[in-house]
This record gives structure tokens, C-alpha cells and sequence, in this order.
């Protein structure tokens, strides 16, 4: 930790003074404690730090770094064999991480998790290094983003995982762009190439994108625009099955996987907020998810599902006090993933949030057997 | 939700002062930033009896369609960006490197209880056309000498106010003062501006706040710290491309 942070900071004390350097980041800490079927009742730990820093050498070229630090223990660390490699990141070059201890009881994990030189010439703009490849217009499910996919069942990790890649985007004017990203793997299968046409016409993005994950293509479509004031966006993305996934999974007999999101929201002037996302995957199946679970994760898919609802609502008790909840059903096989919190401003810098993770369902389906967690979050940004 | 108070904060920080015949007056207040091209670093302060928030930005404008709006407090929407072109608004979000496209209803929504309504946003250009003016005589505000004028709504524009009352200065068209009333004839909310400075040789009210009558030990105020003028931007800077690179 003294060791990372000392090469942040270093920067930091130099360039403190002047316009070249943006420093920030926020302090956390999670407790949670879970009735889950595998474990019993287990209490958990995790205090968590981001140090984001940003060096700006000209008005063309800047770089950023972003650090997690993070400090596990509780019963999940003692319960649960190998506990580190359920939070590392898995990178094909290198983790830059840096596993501070790993005892029976505790974990301490820093990593970095943006780490990227971003220069500009005119209307031409490159990215390298680890940095988000944010693709998609939907809220709660992206099937067209190949780079970043992430359940967002995962709301403690706000930033999101990074990818090592090279991206390339070109802006046609002020509100259109080409662009093109390449994440290369260690092996061509877990190499990704793309690219990705952004147009805007009657107060519409259109997305329009295609690539090979492996030696695999893909292609997909995206919109986001409004009607009557509300949010409207889709994504609609199809990709070849690779020959590896069909191999391991023999009961797979398409060629090809099609996944689809359609997306609305609604906020009303009093800031009750309405969202509504409806998932399809024409590989997913309608029953015994659970079991098709590894498969779908092979195919890339966000949910084992054949079709799969989001439904959030939110508002707010008071200025500084927010309601929400958001569901994820699964229309096949009815069960589901609810997720209540408030959220309480308590200070200018300084957030308590309240959550539950509430999942029900029979055996084998998607979101069966895995209990009830309640977490208590105070963050402090600075 | 806190882009809607960005937008709400720009065409409030930039409200005018108001007539020699009390429609040319009010034009002439509003016409002190339209098409202008301008930046600012701006801060505006909710204040309840027992907390208050603040929330800190630098923007870039030309008024009326376009602006990009760069929050630097508090922290934890640091950096967060909206640009706005005409009609459409997007954000970019730095934690997570994207850019979402904003509907309408978001930009309406409200941030933590800020004195401001909807019909804020609208309002500029609804000044003129909804309602009709009359001047009621002069008075001394902030020791300027001030045009009195009278709003009162036209009988089908569909506005929320009873009635406006606002001062503007004879010297520069500041708005100094503004009363809205409801259709009750009750004073609902009194705006105030003050400490005029002198922004690139525009003089301009550097400091406002808004007033809400009903609530007693709320207020919402605006400072600009910065504003200059005839800055070098076209409406071509107002892009996805600078959304990104602005700081």
C-alpha cells in the first residue's frame, strides 16, 4: 500500500500546485451480513479506497491512473477456500496488482484498474491501456458491450472493471464518430477487435457496431432517444457460437447467439424516478437455469434466462434521502433478484446507504438458493 | 437528477435585469447574455434550517442552445460533464468512461430541494411572449436606480405565477430584484441579486439568491466567481469529443 501510494502521490505533491494535475477518490466502508444457504449467517468486511489521478502533460495528451485498495475479513474470507481469486481481476498481460497479505481471516488487495495514455489530434482520439470500453445505451443490460460485461448485481464496484486495449475514434462532427477498439489476448480467442459507427439523427444516437471475438463475428445495433420526455433505448447484438463453448457444452446446436435489451425511464418533476428493462437471449433457456449457467457465461450472455424484466423505482423521503429499489425477474422461470436501499447525504462529502439483496427462487433456477444479504455502506469522497 | 439543476443554474445565473416601455426593458435585461459566448465558474448553495449543499461548476455557453457544464464540487461528482445542444442533452460519467444520453424528463427533475421550479428553465423565453408588461414607476435597489415592472400573465399562456414584479436597473438592465406571486396574490418567492461586478465590461449581478416565503430558513443562492465574455468558442466546441476533454 505505502508503495503505490507513495508513486500516486508523488506526482501529486509536484504537480499540487498547478492546473497539470487532478487528484481525488473516496474512502468506504462495507459491512454486510448474509443468510446464504452454502454458509450459514456470515458477517462481512471490506474497506475500500480509490485514489484516482490524472496527469494532464499538454491540452493533447494526459494520463490517468486509478488505484482500488481494498482490505477483506469476515466469515466469507474464512468460508470460502482460495478466497483471493474471487476478487482478483483476471487480465491477459499482467493484474497490476499487488496482494498486501492473505491470511486465513483477512485479504488485502490493491489493483490498478484504469491505467491508460489518452492523446488527441484534431478530431482523432487514442487510447491505451487499461481503460473502459463503455459500449451500449441500456442502463441495466448492455449485450453489445464485447469489452466490459458485468452483472449489476455488483453495485459495490461503481467504476467498474477496466480492459487492456487500443482504441481509436475519430469525430466526424460534433455529435457522430467512428471508432475502433482492440483488445488483444493472450490466445486469438480471447482477443477482441471492434468497431462502432455512432450517428445522430432526429434527436437520436444510432450505434451501429461490428467485430470478432476470437475468430468469432459480431454484429449489433443501438439507439437511445426519447418519447413524450421519457428515455427510450435498445441494443440488439448477435455473435457466432465459438467452436470451444460447443465443445464444452455439446447441447448447444445453434450457430448463432442473439441477445436484445429495450429500455425506458421516466422522471417526474418531483424526482420519482421509473425504469423498465426487458431482456431476451434466443440461447437462453426457460427452465433449469442454474444448470445452464456456465454455458451462458461461455456464450457471453448476461443471464442464463430466455427472457429476463428490470424494474426499478426511486424517490425521494426527503432532500437528502433517496428511496430505491430495483428487481430482476426472470419470466421463465419466476425467480428473482430484489435489491430495496436508501440512501441518506449525511454530509456534504459524506453518504450512508442501506441495501438488501434479496433473492428468491426454486432449486435450479437463476436466482434460487442464494439467501438474503443486507449491507450498510458510508462512503466519504474527497 | 443533478443535470437538470445545472441546466436550471445556467439560465438562472444568467437571468437578466428588465424597460423604457417595460417590454423593450425586460427584453433588454434578457438580451445581456443571449448569443453571448461565455465562461464561468459558478457556485450555487441550497440552505435549510439544518443542513445546506453545495454544488460548484465551470461552463461554457452560448446562450441559449448550447452549453457544456463541468461539476468540480462536491466530490463525488467531480468531473462529471453535460453538454447540451439545443434540444438534446448528454452526460459523461469519468468513473465508468460514458456518455448517456439524457431524456427530457431527467433534465425537469429537481437536486436536493433547491428553491428553483421547472418553470425556471422555460421561463426567459416565456417572459416575453405569456405575459404583459407594464411599468409601475422607479425605485432604488442595491443603490441603483431601478425600473419597477409589472408581469401579469396572459389569460391562456399557461405559466404558474399570479404575478411578477421586477426591478432592473436603468444602468446595465440588471435584474435586481424579482417577486413572483401566486394567483392568489400572495407573495410566494422573492429573488434578489446583488454585488453587480463588472464581468469583461459587461456589469452583471454576481451574487443571487432565491427566497421562498412559506419556508422559512430556505434559500437557494448562486455566485459567480468567474464570467468572461467573447470567449473564443463556436458552436462547434459543444461536442461528445470535448464533453470528454474539458476540465
Amino acid at each position: 500500500m505505502k508503495k503505490l501510494s507513495l508513486i500516486l502521490l508523488f506526482p501529486f505533491l509536484l504537480f499540487a500546485q498547478s492546473e497539470s494535475y487532478q487528484f481525488g477518490g473516496y474512502a468506504k466502508y462495507l459491512y454486510s451480513n448474509a443468510d446464504n444457504p452454502a454458509f450459514g449467517r456470515v458477517d462481512d468486511h471490506i474497506i475500500h479506497s480509490r485514489l484516482n489521478s490524472k496527469f494532464f502533460f499538454s491540452e493533447e495528451i494526459t494520463a490517468t491512473a486509478e488505484l482500488r485498495n481494498r482490505v477483506f475479513f469476515g466469515g466469507s474470507v474464512e468460508k470460502t477456500p482460495n478466497f483471493l481469486s474471487t476478487i482478483q481481476s483476471d487480465h491477459d498481460f499482467g493484474n497490476a496488482d499487488i496482494v498486501w497479505w492473505n491470511t486465513h481471516s483477512s485479504v488485502a488487495h490493491s489493483e490498478l484498474d484504469r491505467f491508460y495514455v489518452d492523446a488527441t489530434y484534431e478530431k482523432f482520439q487514442f487510447t491505451l491501456g487499461r481503460q473502459r470500453v463503455a459500449w451500449g445505451t441500456a442502463l441495466a443490460w448492455n449485450p453489445t458491450d464485447l469489452f466490459n460485461p458485468l452483472s449489476i448485481l455488483d453495485f459495490d464496484y461503481e467504476e467498474r472493471p477496466g480492459v487492456d486495449a487500443i482504441r481509436g475514434q475519430y469525430f466526424m462532427s460534433e455529435v457522430s464518430k467512428v471508432e475502433i477498439a482492440l483488445k488483444p489476448g493472450k490466445t486469438k480467442s480471447r482477443s477482441v477487435i471492434a468497431g462502432k459507427i455512432l450517428l445522430n439523427q432526429w434527436n437520436y444516437d444510432f450505434h451501429i457496431l461490428g467485430g470478432a471475438h476470437g475468430e468469432n463475428p459480431f454484429f449489433g445495433a443501438e439507439w437511445a432517444g426519447d418519447i413524450a420526455g421519457a428515455g427510450f433505448r435498445g441494443e440488439a447484438a448477435i455473435r457466432r457460437i465459438g467452436d470451444e463453448t460447443k465443445i464444452l457444452f455439446p447441447s448447444l446446436n445453434a450457430t448463432w447467439s442473439t441477445s436484445a435489451v429495450l429500455s425506458a425511464d421516466y422522471t417526474f418533476a418531483n424526482n420519482t424516478y421509473l425504469h423498465t428493462e426487458i431482456l431476451f437471449s434466443d440461447q437462453g433457456v426457460t427452465r433449469n437455469a442454474a444448470a445452464f449457467l456456465p454455458a451462458s457465461l461461455s456464450l457471453g450472455l448476461l443471464s442464463p434466462a430466455r427472457w429476463s424484466l428490470f424494474q426499478e423505482l426511486s424517490f425521494d423521503v426527503h432532500p437528502l434521502v433517496r428511496l430505491s429499489g430495483f428487481i430482476i425477474y426472470n419470466l421463465n422461470d419466476a425467480s428473482s433478484a430484489l435489491v430495496p436501499s436508501v440512501s441518506w447525504s449525511a454530509l456534504e462529502n459524506f453518504d450512508v446507504t442501506l441495501f438488501g439483496l434479496i433473492f428468491s427462487g426454486d432449486a435450479l433456477t437463476e436466482y434460487g438458493g442464494y439467501g438474503q444479504t443486507v449491507f450498510i455502506r458510508a462512503k466519504y469522497s474527497f | 437528477m443533478r443535470r437538470s439543476i445545472i441546466m436550471c443554474f445556467l439560465v438562472s445565473v444568467t437571468t437578466p435585469a428588465f424597460s423604457q416601455d417595460a417590454k423593450e426593458i425586460l427584453q433588454k435585461a434578457i438580451d445581456l447574455m443571449y448569443g453571448k459566448k461565455t465562461y464561468s465558474i459558478v457556485t450555487m448553495t441550497i440552505t435549510k434550517p439544518t443542513w445546506s449543499r453545495t454544488v460548484s461548476m465551470k461552463a461554457w455557453s452560448i446562450e441559449p442552445d448550447y452549453s457544456i457544464v463541468y461539476v468540480t464540487e462536491p466530490a463525488r461528482d467531480k468531473g462529471s460533464v453535460t453538454l447540451k445542444r439545443k434540444n438534446e442533452v448528454w452526460n459523461w460519467l469519468p468513473s465508468v468512461q460514458k456518455t448517456i444520453k439524457i431524456p427530457p424528463s431527467m433534465m425537469l427533475a429537481s437536486w436536493m430541494g433547491s428553491d428553483f421550479t421547472n418553470d425556471d428553465l422555460v421561463r426567459q423565453s416565456s417572459v416575453i411572449e405569456d405575459y404583459s408588461h407594464k411599468l409601475l414607476g422607479e425605485e432604488t435597489i442595491e443603490g441603483y436606480d431601478c425600473y419597477k415592472v409589472e408581469l401579469i400573465p396572459n389569460p391562456d399562456a399557461g405559466v404558474v405565477w399570479g404575478k411578477i414584479i421586477t426591478w432592473i436597473s436603468k444602468k446595465g438592465f440588471m435584474q435586481l430584484k424579482e417577486e413572483f406571486y401566486d394567483e392568489d396574490g400572495i407573495l410566494v418567492r422573492t429573488m434578489l441579486g446583488s454585488k453587480p461586478k463588472n464581468f469583461d465590461g459587461h456589469l452583471l449581478p454576481s451574487y443571487s439568491e432565491m427566497i421562498p416565503h412559506n419556508k422559512p430558513g430556505n434559500k437557494t443562492s448562486f455566485e459567480t466567481k468567474e464570467l468572461d465574455f467573447d470567449v473564443n468558442i463556436t458552436p462547434e466546441f459543444f461536442s461528445i469529443q470535448n464533453m470528454g476533454r474539458v476540465r
